[in-house]
């Protein structure tokens, strides 16, 4: 076999090497796979360092927590377990230079402590201030040193929200700028490598983070929060793993009330159990309640509210506080002296009545104040806030049941909370409310009363009439009042309490949730896409064309020994050894080629990932993917490709071996003896071309979902058809003289490539389907246009879309939000021509194609009511209710389907869910959210191609029911007026908002960089098609050298008839010609047929660059084909006869 | 067509060839033909006889303008044929020379009928006439009714009946045939040798036929036997 080789060394050489392409090209994806996952998981181990878990809460908490939980983990009983816990502060924000204003959003502050730095990997960070430093010392990443262009020793400000425990969307929310907004200038003490420290970032994505490192002691003196941290970041250390479970039983018993922002105020007779909030939560009210009973402590519930005004007749008291209760909660014991929770007495020393829902209680001093008595009537006038954050004043009748006297209850300033702004004021002009005060309307006399009571209640209203004038997604409730329980005193009661309800809190509720973040990092980095399919996608056409091709020199090979096939069977050698001879000849090529084509996965792969790094950098958005080799893949890669291989030179030693042994002998070739079944043909035509017709007629009206598959069946059909017809034509066997021969270039070489109708199919195929890919995909590839600033596209007629890394609390769409934002003149007089839909804003993971890894948590929006009322954007797929009526008509309006408590409807955009969350319209996706430990997110609609690939999308109504600690605005879409500078107002925005980190983008700038990515992509599958097409052309080359060489004979006895070399080069040109414009003509044309459908219109394809692109291809392979008949009528004209 | 008279005039072809010796040192050249010289008249044939080797072949090629003489002259009707450029000579052997080949070197993938009129189309295009002509010639060869096969579908002495029909397609002043019933058993060598003899004086062409036959050379009006390079008229 070896001497068989070497003697047919040519081909050999030749079918070793395409079997070596093919391994290469099929390997090499694989190996892109592998790096791409490699990459993605080495840059998770290097964000991360040593951490395993880490806690992000909503809410500021005690940093000691971290020893406590470290102690935890070690004594814990069921753990034992010694890790390292690390307290640290995060917050997202904006960082300028302080002279030269380069600005950076969207950037990580981080409130280091020192262990931090050993935890990734042990580089220092040493804030140590310089002697005369003013300004606290910091640490930044290289990335964010180059966007801002600082340099060490520089200032630089960064910005992030004030820490407010009070939801700011409460009436004692502050959102005032000035009260949201807090900058921080910072000395730059020194700048960390992107790798690392500088690398570090919780968020599974593959974008380099912009990372402020600074000491925590000087970040919580900044925040006004000494001693707290917001993130606990656990090194588990070496196996076994801990697990979420025993961190969590772990963290339980290691919580305080504090960490729980609750605290009991204590006094002689009564306790109290109240939030930092302000309002305790319900869920927190509900355990407190339930721990109450079971404890036996008395205990009532206190909402206690400020009422702006008490009026009656023409008297009215500004500034008061009415608390709700219900008096016979307090004296349900029976003895309410003894039970502890005060006595709420009348003027007349009877207990004070039930109060039903318009019964008030005033006290003396407000009674004499107004002068009323029971019976009267009284108007209370409180805000509430609004749904655009503006403050609302309402006003509620009630009627005078009673005056309560002054004390007991009556004169209890307990009863009101620690008003932010209030609490400790001296007098009342000297409050500093986060809501309007008119300071004139404060008579003497009040700030008398507020001298002698504070903040003493005025009124009391029953529990039902406070909740429902004043309860809000917060709470309903300011206290809860504990009486010591029977038998116990206070102090015992309390204790006891604080205890039993540690233990009833559950920590997930208020957001003390460990994630797994190595875990879900590396199981992350397995990639929302598998780059290995995508590529062996992509290589599809260089992995057929070096198929064909091999196929193409083993044919040629065994072409050249068919007398040798004819002479072994002619003497007695069996068919089948004869065939497996062959056969082991060809797999042994196949191996050697495999064996070669290792080396070249590598490389190929190696040239992969350099285009993604730099050319095709737009499809992955990192340049750090590195070279990953895993020898399974090598391994899975070889025999994959060694078989395939293999199955083709089998296909093809068959086709020889059937032929009789007399015609072998002879040394004809299949082509010649193979009675050609051109009825076969055409009916394959015939169904081909009837497949194609249904399926393009299907694609008019298909949507995104179905239109991929509806191209691919159209496309595949319409080549199949058009190829089986080339088959029949190149199979015709029956002449019209009257049409042969006319011009001898073309209608003889039209006739010559009939002369091998299997070799020509070859040639024809391997173009044919490579134009098709490179036609497709440049006619698919797209650019935003005009079409798509219409409402129902991809922008959905938005003009701008903004991002916020501090949430805005006042309403960009009207004139006082404006004016408390302290927007400039020309952003104002742009935005009231402009109509502005905020989103709720939940932080999360990157759904879309621009971020890698898989993501599990992704960020969340909160639709507007106007914009479901509004409508617009396309839509792939919604699903069918018969709730929503109009979902037909629009389609937004099944965001407010009622699916039950617990679960959501949600849209995403269809490629983001599809190929990056794998999911599908109905599928559900599970979220923790703020009012219940887990959130089931069920898909209703899928938008097509929209600027919300990064998240998914619930009404604002739903967003504020289960995430309401996600206060204020996040996200913005502008529908600017027709005749406003929309690019300077996005400036002045980004100007005037500079602190909220507000970045505005061009709504069409969004969508093309979302179809930058699909673009790339495309432009990869393009490119990857180009070199399936060289080889095609190779392959082209290889049969025309081939075809001339084989008809050296032919060609001398034309010219001894009086042909021309000239002519007879031409002749030969124009059958390589026909077979390349045959292949371009079929694969592009099938390819525009098949598309038009999903483009409506042709004018959309780039055809210079199409036409250019298939230009180059009729060039190459036409000087190839040049190239071979000059080789082939070189041959002196006389040994060619002879050979004849 | 009216014919002109042909004539043609071999004086003094003299062919050699240089070779290498085994031991890659030049050898003495080969004298494949030594003074050759006849003339030969439209209507006449011409049998060419000899050994093999003896240089039967290389002056058909010759005279057939396919490789030219180291010395001497060939004349068709006062016309050196190896003065003439390259497009100049190949319209001359279209016009003006025939081929008849041992192997009748049919192209397969051209029907019998476009395998006739392959020679006119190196300096035309087929029309009525050269239609009508092949077909002609076709049924003179009697293959009418087999135009539209391809050669995979003819007898070997079919195919060199086809070859003859093409040989005379553009009614050649010459006709050369190089063993044209070499590949033949003796029945269809017959047929063959008795079909170029009738064309040939339909045709009123010169004939020159490089044969072993000896009943082919016999039919020939004159014979000219090679040896040694040189000729002789036995």
């Amino acid at each position: 076999m070896l001497r068989t080789l070497k003697h047919y060394k040519a081909v050999t050489a030749a079918v070793v090497l395409g079997a070596a392409v093919a391994t290469a090209v099929l390997t090499g994806a694989l190996v892109v796979g592998d790096s791409v996952r490699g990459s993605l998981r080495q840059i998770t181990l290097e964000r991360l360092g040593a951490i395993d878990h880490a806690l992000v809460s909503e809410h500021f908490f005690r940093a000691e927590l971290a020893t406590d939980l470290g102690l935890g983990l070690a004594v814990e009983p069921a753990v034992k377990r010694a890790a390292v816990v690390v307290p640290a502060t995060l917050l997202s924000g904006t960082a300028v230079h302080a002279q030269a204003r380069a600005r950076a959003t969207q950037v990580q502050i981080v409130g280091a402590d020192p262990a931090l730095a050993s935890m990734l990997g042990g580089q220092g960070l040493d804030f140590t201030d310089p002697a005369g430093a003013v300004f606290p010392a910091a640490i930044i990443n290289r990335s964010l040193q180059q966007q801002l262009g600082i340099q060490v020793g520089d200032d630089f400000i960064i910005s992030f929200e004030r820490e407010t425990a009070v939801p700011r969307e409460s009436l004692f929310g502050r959102r005032a700028s000035g009260d949201v907004v807090q900058r921080l200038r910072l000395s730059l003490r020194g700048v960390v490598e992107d790798r690392g420290l500088g690398r570090f970032g919780l968020r599974p994505h593959q974008a380099q983070p912009l990372n402020v490192f600074l000491a925590l002691s000087d970040l919580q003196t900044a925040l006004e929060r000494p001693g707290r941290a917001n993130t606990l970041l656990v090194a588990a250390g070496p196996e076994p793993t801990l697990t979420i479970a025993e961190l969590a039983q772990a963290l339980q018993a290691a919580l305080t009330l504090e960490d729980f922002e609750l605290s009991i105020r204590v006094s002689a007779d009564a306790a109290s159990l109240e939030s930092r909030r302000f309002l305790l939560s319900r869920a927190t009210a509900a355990v407190a309640g339930r721990t109450a009973i079971a404890m036996k402590v008395p205990h009532a519930a206190i909402f206690t509210y400020m009422a702006n005004e008490i009026s009656a007749a023409d008297k009215a008291v500004p500034y008061s506080t009415v608390t709700a209760l219900d008096p016979t909660v307090l004296n349900l014991t029976g003895r309410p002296a003894d039970a502890g929770l005060g006595q709420l007495t009348l003027i007349d020393g009877s207990s004070a009545p039930a109060l039903d829902d318009g019964a008030i209680l005033v006290n003396e001093w407000l009674a004499e104040d107004l002068g009323v008595v029971a019976g009267d009537s009284l108007t209370l006038s409180y805000y509430t806030v609004g749904a655009g954050e503006e403050l609302d004043t309402r006003h509620s009748r009630f009627r005078v049941r009673g005056v309560t006297a002054m004390q007991g209850l009556g004169s209890d300033q307990r009863l009101t909370p620690d008003y932010p702004g209030i609490h400790g004021a001296v007098g009342m002009a000297d409050w500093s409310a986060p809501f309007p005060v008119d300071l004139t309307r404060v008579r003497e006399r009040d700030e008398d009363y507020w001298e002698k009571y504070g903040a003493t209640p005025k009124a009391f209203i029953g529990q039902a009439a406070g909740v429902r004038l004043w309860g809000n997604r917060f709470g309903e409730m300011t206290a809860m009042r504990m009486a010591p329980a029977p038998t116990q005193t206070l102090a015992a009661t309390v204790a006891a309490f604080e205890r039993s309800l540690l233990k009833q809190l559950r920590a997930p509720e208020a957001g003390f949730v460990f994630q797994p973040v190595r875990d879900q990092g590396l199981r992350a980095a397995a990639g929302a896409t598998d780059f290995s399919m995508l590529f062996i996608g992509f290589s599809m056409f260089i992995i057929a064309a070096a198929l064909l091709l091999v196929i193409l020199l083993f044919r040629l090979g065994v072409e050249q020994r068919v007398r040798e096939l004819g002479l072994l069977l002619a003497l007695g050698f069996p068919l089948r050894a004869v065939r497996r001879r062959f056969l082991l000849e060809g797999i042994t090529l196949a191996l050697v080629g495999g064996i070669i084509g290792m080396a070249g996965a590598v490389g190929y792969a190696w040239a992969m990932l350099a285009g993604l790094r730099y050319l095709w950098q737009d499809a992955v958005g990192t340049p750090d993917l590195q070279l990953h080799v895993e020898t399974d893949s090598l391994a899975v890669g070889l025999v994959l490709s060694v078989a395939i291989v293999g199955a083709s030179i089998a296909v093809a030693v068959r086709r020889y071996a059937r032929l009789p042994v007399r015609s072998l002998l002879a040394g004809v070739s299949a082509e010649f003896s193979a009675v050609a079944s051109r009825t076969h043909g055409r009916r394959l035509t015939i169904i081909f071309a009837l497949g194609a017709g249904v399926a393009l007629f299907l694609a008019r009206d298909a949507n995104s979902s179905s239109a991929t598959g509806l191209f691919f069946v159209s496309g595949a059909a319409l080549l199949c058809c058009g190829l089986s017809a080339c088959s029949c034509w190149l199979k015709r066997r029956t002449f019209t003289e009257s049409a042969t021969l006319g011009r001898v270039g073309l209608r003889m070489g039209l006739r010559n490539v009939r002369r091998q109708p299997g070799r020509s199919m070859v040639c024809v195929s391997l173009v044919a389907c490579a134009c098709f890919v490179i036609v497709a995909v440049g006619a698919s590839g797209r650019e935003f246009g005009e079409r798509d600033e219409e409402e129902r596209s991809t922008t959905g007629g938005f003009t701008l879309l903004a991002e916020a890394d501090i949430s805005l609390f006042q309403s960009l769409g009207s004139r006082a939000g404006r004016e408390q934002l302290g927007l400039s003149s020309l952003a104002e007089s742009a935005l009231s021509q402009t109509q502005v839909f905020a989103f709720r804003s939940r932080a999360g993971e990157d759904a879309s194609c621009l971020n890698l890894y898989r993501p599990e948590r992704p960020r969340l929006l909160g639709v507007p009511a106007e914009l479901i009322d509004r409508g617009g954007f396309r839509f792939v797929d919604v699903e069918s209710s018969p709730q929503v009526e109009a979902a037909a008509d629009n389609p937004w309006s099944l965001l407010n389907l009622d699916l039950g408590r617990g679960t959501i409807p949600v849209f995403g955009d269809f490629n983001s869910v599809r190929w990056i969350l794998h999911l599908d319209l109905g599928d559900r996706l599970v979220l923790s959210a703020d009012t219940s430990s887990e959130v089931e997110l069920r898909l209703v609609g899928l938008l097509d191609r929209s600027v919300f690939q990064s998240e998914l999308l619930m009404s604002a109504e739903n967003f504020e029911r289960y995430f309401p600690m996600e206060t204020g605005y996040g996200f913005f879409a502008f529908d600017v007026a027709p005749d406003t500078d929309a690019q300077q107002l996005a400036a002045d925005l980004e100007r005037d908002l500079e602190g909220y980190g507000f970045d505005v983008m061009g709504a069409g700038e969004r969508a093309a960089r979302f179809q930058a990515v699909e673009n790339t992509y495309l432009s990869t599958f393009q490119s990857l098609g180009g070199l399936g097409l060289i080889l095609g052309t190779i392959g082209l080359a290889v049969v025309s050298l081939r075809n001339a060489m084989e008809r050296k004979g032919e060609l001398a006895v034309q010219r001894a008839f009086g042909f021309t070399r000239r002519r007879l080069y031409r002749m030969l040109l124009t059958e390589t010609g026909v077979l390349l414009m045959v292949g371009v003509a079929l694969g592009a044309g099938c390819a525009l047929v098949a598309v038009l459908p999903h483009l409506g219109s042709l004018s959309t394809v780039p055809w210079r660059s199409l036409t250019a692109t298939l230009g180059l291809v009729l060039a190459v392979g036409m000087t190839s084909a040049a190239v071979a008949a000059l080789l082939a009528l070189r041959a002196p004209l006389l040994p060619a006869l002879k050979s004849a | 067509m009216q014919r002109l008279p042909g004539k043609l005039e071999i004086s003094s072809l003299y062919k050699r060839f240089g070779r290498a010796g085994g031991d890659g040192l030049s050898a003495p050249d080969v004298r494949v033909l030594d003074g050759v010289s006849f003339s030969l008249m439209a209507g006449e044939s011409l049998a060419i006889t000899g050994p093999s080797g003896s240089g039967k072949s290389s002056l058909l090629h010759i005279i057939g303008t396919l490789e030219p003489p180291t010395d001497g002259r060939v004349e068709i009707d006062g016309v050196d044929p190896f003065s003439l450029r390259e497009v100049e000579l190949a319209r001359y052997r279209n016009r003006g020379i025939g081929f008849v080949f041992q192997n009748h070197q049919l192209l397969p993938q051209y029907s019998v009928l476009e395998n006739v009129l392959m020679p006119v189309l190196a300096f035309a295009r087929i029309d009525t006439n050269a239609r009508q002509r092949a077909l002609e010639l076709l049924q003179r060869v009697g293959l009418s009714a087999r135009a539209r096969h391809t050669p995979a579908e003819l007898s070997g002495g079919e195919c060199q009946r086809v070859a003859v029909a093409r040989a005379l397609i553009n009614r050649p002043r010459l006709l050369l045939c190089d063993e044209p019933t070499g590949n033949l058993d003796h029945s269809t060598a017959d047929a063959i040798a008795a079909l170029l003899f009738e064309l040939h004086q339909a045709e009123n062409n010169m004939l020159i036929v490089v044969t072993h036959s000896i009943d082919i050379a016999t039919r020939c009006q004159r014979r000219l036997e090679l040896k040694d390079g040189r000729c002789f008229e036995p």
